[in-house]
Formats: structure tokens, C-alpha cells, sequence
């Protein structure tokens, strides 16, 4: 069973091709934000240096944020087009789930910190378990000053993972003594290693039944009537 | 000067798949040989509650993601061929939203390698500008296209495939948006180009003499002065008719289009006018545009409502028409949301 | 907060090129006002004085058009032009994902802005209105304008002072 694996949730583009074996391509760019541009290239050269034709692949795997905007549009609308044209099946992976699952072998509790733009970030909390991680704290997303807030509320040991972990590490070094490490961004290898594992048990669904989480506010309706109306 | 191809090997029999998400509408089709359309499936057009998952597209890009696949899928059952049997995809990759135009963008490169077929960047305008032939292959350049919807308004010479030459566009506002906030204003309701249209059917067109910005015999527009003049004019005279204002409203649009579209085919000897975009659905546009054409002893075209909005068909032809001239796009092109049309320089 | 007057179109052009030397990348500008108010007419200007010279046109049913700068400054390589006008639904404004936009070497000028500005974080708000003591008239296609600036936030309450002397002339 081949799985292509397509992640661009953050400004890292990256694709990956693997199985039973475990990866056996993997491509990624983490600079320039071109997700559109470089996405397609970089699915046919990983699947031509690898020796695999798109036609072997079996499940198609794909980060479904919180993430970019912009980016996550670019790898949902081109998993599901590859699935559909191929007639195999999806399974969507969390990038918050993608940033925990390399750092399992820590007895510390993971945090995932995704910069959501605008002094926000999407986070949450894994701790390890027999044969992987679990979730312990469901995604959020807030200011900074929330993530610290939560991380003081938990007062546990903690490593601090994600390009927000980066971007506002002064911040979170302030207000809670944690480690900071791990990978910036979530790796399509990654995604492949975690689909696999679900692919075994069956756990796919279709083209259809994948959609991005954004993990904004709920949405309502915009209230024109606090203004003077558009007329 | 006829059509330059360098492609020929892409002939009557291709068949090529047209995506188009730049803005509101997700659509797909299949067109064979530049002209002939096999299918065309756009997403507000068709009963998609059930079949779609219940998405209702609102604006821009809200649906796009969700929707695109079962309009693609839909075009090709419609098509009633084989996927295997599409021999190019094209695609808008400008102008229009950037998170709108990516969907299409990157679900099209991707069916591209799936397939293993040339892709095709298209630029949505010149779409619009194919459109008509879709309609009436007959047509003979060169051709003067008068572009009126709510995103746009331009006036174009097109030469030959391929070859065009920007004559005027609006400088603030697109006559569609004239349309609609006038309506708005004037409480007619919505969407505005019919509203108007009804109304004044019932009024006075020389009630009010709104300005015509003509600016100094130039193809340009300006419509934004226009609708502030209504505005005010009305906010001035509260009692005054809706109607006398929506007719006066919609001669003061109409004769500043007509006027310049008819100037700019004497100008470079047109033998037809041709309109397109969403405001072409306008009853006295259309009557005035067919009258000036008589009186100029030259044709008037005017495609159908659906070739005139946003439709994949035109995108379909225009990527044939493209695939002949310039060869694939390569897939590592992106969405570009402000892309210009390849105009010549004179 | 500035209050100023702008006779003319021009002066209104005049506004909206001081405020642009003082914006920076991932800066939101909200316009807010009446329709006819003149929102397009700053953006115009806006646009002027980063040198865009193609026609800067109403964004209402395209959304969001976007200019780039023929020579970047101050790390400003985009002009987004937005217009929520047609927007019902917030989840429709977070579609255009103006803020990733902004950030990324961009300035966003955002009309009819402020009936979502508090999703929008340090903002500008520019605020227009017709004079209604023009005595042009009513059909005339010029009219003065007055014209409010506001500043959210610790960005631009640290450009502030600079923001008011370059708009000294036109205070009202």
C-alpha cells in the first residue's frame, strides 16, 4: 500500500510517498510561501525520483490545518482532486497532530504552537502513550498570553514545538520556563508514517468527507445594522 | 493575419477540461476543438443541495473547495465520456481572488499530472473574450467587445486570436456596481441589474439628466460620480419616483456605453459589436447596442446570459485557442489575482 | 483623533498619499463612510503615492484586488484592496484571510471596514463624509469632503505625532 502525503498547512511546502517500507520520498521548501506553484512540481518529481507511478498509490494523505489559509487551500483542493481522479480514498491528518507525533519519545507533555497570524496561534497538548501520543488538550486558538495562561494553569513539564513556538518564543520564555525544540514545521513524512498506520486499520473516508479545519470563531452573521446600512 | 499555431497537433478533436473559481462561481466543462461544447456545469445554475452536500456558495471562495470536485465530476458524467478520454486542462489562474483562484489552480495542475496531459493557464478576461465565438464561430475580426458586469467594464479590440488591443475601462467603478447600489439605494431589491431594468420599464428616462462622464472623447468609464449623483439628487427631492430616477439612471449608463462602444468600432472598422459580462443581460443596452449597430451598418452580437456571466466553457476555448498558439503551461505556475490581458502596445 | 476637510478630490488624493508614507507592511486600513463617500477616491490616492499607475477601481464584486508596487518600500511589496460590501457572513470575511494577506509584505486598505473592525487587531480607520454644506450642485461630481482618521493600537499610537503633523494642513 503507497501513500502520498501532501502537507502545506504552514509556510513549508512539502510531499512525501511511502508505505510499509516507511517513507521512501520526501521533498519540502520552507521559504517563500509559493505553495501553489511549487505543490505540483514537487508531487511529480518526488513520485519520478522514487520510482513510483501516481497511479500506484493507494491513499492520498493531507494536512487539514489549523493553518495558512492561503496554503491549506492549495493542498486540500489538490489531495482531493488527485484522490477523486484516482478513485482512492483520503485520510486527513491535524497539523497540530503532525507537529506532536516526532516528539512522542519525550516524557514531557508536547505542545504544538502554529502561528495564526495577527499575535495568535493555534496550539494543544499530547502526551506520550504506549505506541504514540494522545491528545490531552483539545485545540485552541487565542493570543499568546492564553497559550501562557494554559501552560501556568498545567504547571507540567513541557516542550514547545512549531514555527509560533518560534515566532513568539520571547513571550512564552517570559511568562512559563519550558523547553523549547523539535521541528518549526509539520513533514509530509510525518503525515505519511501517522496515515499509514491508520490506512492498516481502514480509518479513510472520501474526497467529500475531507474538510479544513480552520478553528476560528464560529461563524455569524455580520451585523450591517451597527452602521448607518449600505445605502 | 490569421491565428499563429504552433501547436497543430491540438486540433478539431481535442477535448479539453475548463475550470473557472476566480470569484463566485465554481464551474467546469468540456469544450472539443475550441468551439463546440460538450458540457457546462456551473455551481449556482444546478440543483446542488442533495448532490452537493447542501453548500449553497455564498461570495468568493467559500465553496469552492467543497464543490469543485462534483462540478468536475458532474461536467464529465454530462459529457457522457470517459475522463481518460480529456486531452488538456485549463484553468484561470487571473485575475480574481487569490483564495479562490488557488482551488481551481492547483485541483487542475493536479488532474493535469494525474491524466498525464498538458495544463493551460488562462486569463479569465480573454475568456470573456471568446465567449461569443462559442456562440457564433462565424464571427469575423476584428471585433469590438463591450465587457459590462459588476467586477468590470472594457472596451476591447479584438484583432485575431489572441491579439487585442485595451481601448477603455472604467476608471472607479463598473457599471454592474452602479447598477446594484443604485438599487439598493433606491430600495428596488437585489440583484440590481434586473431591479433597475424592471423599474425603469416604468419611468421617465429624461426626468433627470444625470451627468455622463464621457472624459474628452477617451474610452475610459467613470460611473462612480454617477451613482453619488443619484445619491444626492434623491436624498435632495425625497418625493421624486423611483422610476423616473431608476430610468434616468440606466439612459445616463446606457448612453455613455453605446456612445463609446459604436466610436470605437468606427474607429477601427469593426464589422460587429460584441457584448459580454452580466450587465449585457440589460433590456434597453441590448436595444440600443443592436440600433446603433444598423445605423452603423455593422452586426451586433449578443451571447446568451450564460455564456455572458461566468461560465469554464469560454475558459475551456480560450485554453484550446491557447494550447494551439503558445504550448502548455508549465505546472509551476501559481494564481496570479492581478493578471493583465496580453495587450498588444500601440 | 484628526479631524480634517478636503475641499476637493485632490485634497482627499493629497490625505491618502500623507497616510501612505507613514504605513508599513502588515498594516490594515479600514475606510469607512457612506456610499459616494469618496472610499475609492483615497484608495486612488493611496495608490498614487506608491507610484501603482494602473486604474485602482472599485473592489465591491471581486473582493479584494490587489496592486503590486512597481518599487517596493519599507518592505511593502502589495497594495490589497478590499471591500466587505457584499459579505453576510463572518466566516466569508476570514475566506479572504486578509490579515495572512497583510502580513506578507502587505498593506490592506479595507472599505466598509469597520462593521468587522474588531477582527482586524491595530488598524487605521478612515472615516468619510460629504460636506453637507457644499454649495456645489447636487448632480455635481466633486464635492468636499470631511474626513476623520483614527488610530487603533500601539503601532500607531507610536506614529502618531508624525501622522498629525503631516496632516496639519487639512485640519479642520
Amino acid at each position: 500500500m503507497l501513500i502520498l502525503g501532501i502537507e502545506t498547512a504552514t509556510e513549508r511546502v512539502s510531499v512525501s510517498v511511502g508505505g510499509h517500507e516507511g517513507v521512501i520520498g520526501l521533498f519540502e521548501v520552507t521559504k517563500g510561501r509559493r505553495h501553489a506553484e511549487t505543490l505540483v512540481p514537487a508531487i511529480d518529481f518526488v513520485c519520478k525520483r522514487a520510482g513510483i507511478e501516481l497511479s500506484e498509490i493507494s491513499v492520498v494523505a493531507v494536512d487539514v490545518g489549523p493553518g495558512l489559509f492561503t496554503g491549506m487551500r492549495v493542498g486540500l483542493s489538490a489531495a482531493k482532486a488527485i484522490a477523486q481522479a484516482l478513485s482512492v480514498p483520503m485520510i486527513g491528518i491535524s497539523s497540530l497532530d503532525l507537529l506532536a507525533f516526532p516528539c512522542r519519545h519525550t516524557d514531557r507533555v508536547v505542545v504544538p504552537v502554529i502561528d495564526a497570524r495577527k499575535g495568535e496561534v493555534f496550539y494543544a497538548m499530547y502526551r506520550q502513550v504506549p505506541g504514540g501520543i494522545q491528545q490531552v488538550a483539545e485545540p485552541a486558538v487565542g493570543p499568546v498570553e492564553d497559550l501562557v495562561a494554559d501552560l501556568m494553569a498545567r504547571s507540567q513539564d513541557v516542550l514547545v514545538v512549531g514555527d509560533g513556538a518560534v515566532r513568539y518564543r520571547e513571550e512564552i520564555l517570559e511568562g512559563f520556563h519550558c523547553e523549547m525544540g523539535g521541528d518549526a514545521h509539520p513533514s509530509a513524512g510525518q503525515l505519511v508514517q501517522l496515515a499509514h498506520a491508520r490506512a492498516l486499520r481502514e480509518e479513510w473516508v472520501q474526497p467529500r468527507e475531507i474538510e479544513p479545519v480552520y478553528l476560528r470563531a464560529p461563524d455569524a452573521k455580520i451585523n450591517w445594522a451597527t452602521r448607518a446600512a449600505r445605502t | 493575419m490569421s491565428e499563429s499555431i504552433a501547436h497543430p497537433e491540438f486540433g478539431e478533436s481535442t477535448l479539453v477540461l475548463g475550470i473557472e473559481t476566480s470569484c463566485d462561481e465554481t464551474a467546469a466543462a468540456l469544450v472539443m476543438g475550441g468551439y463546440d461544447v460538450v458540457s457546462s456545469v456551473v455551481s449556482t445554475q444546478v440543483e446542488i443541495h442533495a448532490e452537493f452536500g447542501g453548500v449553497v456558495p455564498e461570495v468568493a471562495s467559500r465553496a469552492h473547495l467543497e464543490v469543485l470536485n462534483p462540478v468536475i465530476a458532474r461536467s464529465i458524467v454530462e459529457a457522457g465520456v470517459e475522463d481518460s478520454r480529456i486531452d488538456a486542462i485549463a484553468c484561470t489562474v487571473g485575475p480574481g481572488l487569490v483564495g479562490a483562484l488557488l482551488v481551481g489552480v492547483s485541483a487542475a495542475k493536479s488532474l493535469a499530472l494525474v491524466y498525464d496531459v498538458p495544463f493551460i493557464g488562462v486569463n479569465h478576461m480573454e475568456a470573456h473574450l471568446y465567449a461569443a465565438s462559442l456562440e457564433d464561430p462565424t464571427l469575423e475580426f476584428p471585433l469590438v467587445v463591450l465587457l459590462v458586469s459588476g467586477g468590470h467594464t472594457m472596451l476591447v479590440e479584438m484583432q485575431d486570436h489572441g491579439r487585442y488591443r485595451l481601448l477603455g475601462q472604467t476608471i472607479d467603478d463598473a457599471a454592474g456596481e452602479a447598477f446594484d447600489k443604485v438599487a439598493r439605494f433606491l430600495d428596488l431589491g437585489y440583484p440590481g441589474g434586473p431591479a433597475i431594468d424592471e423599474a425603469a420599464l416604468l419611468g421617465d428616462p429624461e426626468a433627470v439628466r444625470f451627468p455622463r462622464a464621457l472624459l474628452d472623447g477617451s474610452y475610459n468609464f467613470s460611473f462612480s460620480g454617477l451613482k453619488t449623483s443619484v445619491m444626492n439628487y434623491v436624498r435632495k427631492h425625497p418625493d421624486v419616483s423611483s422610476a423616473d430616477v431608476a430610468a434616468s439612471f440606466q439612459a445616463a449608463v446606457v448612453d455613455v456605453l453605446v456612445t463609446k462602444a459604436r466610436a470605437a468600432a468606427k474607429e477601427v472598422g469593426a464589422t460587429s459589436i460584441v457584448l459580454g459580462g452580466g450587465v449585457a443581460a440589460n433590456s434597453l443596452l441590448r436595444e440600443e447596442i443592436l440600433d446603433g449597430c444598423v445605423k452603423d451598418g455593422i452586426q451586433g452580437f449578443l451571447p446568451s446570459r450564460a455564456m455572458c456571466t461566468d461560465n469554464a466553457a469560454m475558459i475551456a476555448a480560450a485554453g484550446w485557442h491557447r494550447l494551439r498558439s503558445d504550448g502548455p503551461t508549465p505546472l509551476d505556475v501559481g494564481a496570479t489575482p492581478n493578471l493583465r490581458l496580453p495587450f498588444l502596445n500601440v | 483623533m484628526l479631524h480634517l476637510r478636503a475641499a476637493s478630490i485632490n485634497d482627499t488624493h493629497a490625505i491618502a498619499g500623507a497616510i501612505a508614507q507613514l504605513v508599513r507592511a502588515g498594516d490594515i486600513v479600514v475606510l469607512a463612510g457612506e456610499m459616494g463617500a469618496g472610499k475609492t477616491a483615497f484608495a486612488q490616492g493611496f495608490g498614487t503615492a506608491f507610484d501603482i499607475d494602473e486604474p485602482i477601481t472599485s473592489p465591491t464584486f471581486t473582493l479584494v484586488h490587489s496592486y503590486d508596487l512597481p518599487r517596493p518600500a519599507r518592505g511593502i511589496r502589495t497594495m490589497h484592496h478590499a471591500d466587505v460590501y457584499r459579505l453576510e457572513r463572518t466566516a466569508e470575511l476570514a475566506d479572504l484571510a486578509l490579515g495572512e494577506l497583510a502580513e506578507f509584505g502587505g498593506v490592506v486598505l479595507v472599505e466598509w471596514g469597520d462593521v468587522v473592525e474588531g477582527t482586524f487587531g491595530d488598524h487605521l480607520t478612515v472615516m468619510l463624509d460629504q460636506d453637507p454644506d457644499d454649495e456645489a450642485d447636487e448632480l455635481a461630481l466633486d464635492r468636499a469632503r470631511f474626513i476623520e482618521v483614527a488610530g487603533t493600537g500601539a503601532s500607531w499610537a507610536g506614529r502618531w505625532d508624525r501622522l498629525k503633523t503631516s496632516l496639519e494642513r487639512f485640519a479642520c
